[in-house]
């Protein structure tokens, strides 16, 4: 799937690194596009009225504490949006508040994977989201 | 992951070659979660039924063919339970998008590996779906 398209949003530059290394040496066939803040992942995917034109990712990893807007209401526009409402969403956080797991999936979050400060660990498991959600899931 | 909590797998396939298949690809990933067979829809809801609420499955793999002989039961019924109503629940076809697939999804299954191609490209999937649900993936432990 060479033409598969991820969003990441995440505002911190360390994590978005380590997080495009994962993806890049996990051969996750996909083109990785970053947006630093909820506003920008908003405007990415629905378009800003302007110049930018709505995209639908095959998949979207959301961390939780964003600037401007926060995960969970980026999470909650993206179920709300007739185009969104099916995309795959794994939050990405290093959030273990039982509150944050819980309100993600009764939002609609597929997936959440905590980062970890096991860096081995960190790189496996967003290899392995990638792997899965990009290559391995089908939808019948 | 959930905390010291162990991990499960639940396989309900009937046939013993395509469950030799699925024990091989799970042994080849390494994975270290707990693998429980059962041959039909009845034997997978009389197993979760015994469970204890800290053990059930953080991933169901389910032989299409089955939906053809009722386990679609099965599947609404992890469904519609509060504590495995968001289990991945993931159908395992030989030949693709057929109509038992389509009966296991329009029961509430979320996806599907097929085997139609190569066996190798099988075995990898079916092993990169167990690892990230048992090992990547943090379940809501509101539920468990």
């Amino acid at each position: 799937m060479p033409n598969a398209i991820i969003l990441l949003v995440e505002d911190n530059a360390t994590d978005e690194k380590l997080t495009l290394r994962a993806l890049r040496n996990g051969q996750v066939p996909a083109e990785v596009f970053v947006a630093r803040d909820g506003k920008e992942a908003i405007d990415f995917l629905f378009g800003d009225g302007g110049e930018k034109a709505p995209t639908v990712p095959d998949l979207i990893l959301l961390d939780i504490k964003l600037p401007k807007v926060n995960g969970l209401e980026v999470l909650e526009q993206i179920r709300k949006n007739k185009d969104t409402e099916s995309t795959p969403v794994v939050m990405l956080t290093s959030s273990d508040d039982m509150y944050d797991i819980a309100t993600s999936y009764r939002l609609g979050a597929n997936s959440y994977i905590r980062k970890t400060e096991d860096f081995d660990q960190f790189m496996e498991h967003v290899r392995l989201a990638g792997l899965y959600w990009i290559v391995v899931n089908r939808t019948p | 992951m959930r905390r010291g909590q162990s991990r499960l797998i639940l396989l309900i396939e009937d046939n013993v070659e395509e469950e030799k298949l699925a024990l091989k690809a799970l042994k080849r990933a390494g994975i270290s979660a707990k693998i429980q067979v059962a041959k039909d829809g009845d034997g997978a809801l009389t197993f979760l039924r015994h469970q204890n609420r800290a053990v059930l499955p953080d991933l169901v793999f389910i032989s299409s063919h089955l939906c053809r002989d009722g386990a679609t039961d099965a599947i609404r019924q992890i469904r519609g339970h509060q504590i495995t109503s968001r289990v991945p629940i993931i159908i395992l076809s030989s030949s693709g998008h057929t109509l038992e697939t389509e009966r296991c999804r329009k029961a509430g299954a979320d996806g599907f590996i097929t085997r139609a191609d190569e066996i190798d490209k099988y075995l990898d999937e079916l092993g990169i779906a167990a690892l990230f649900w048992t090992t990547a993936n943090v379940r809501d432990e509101e539920l468990t």
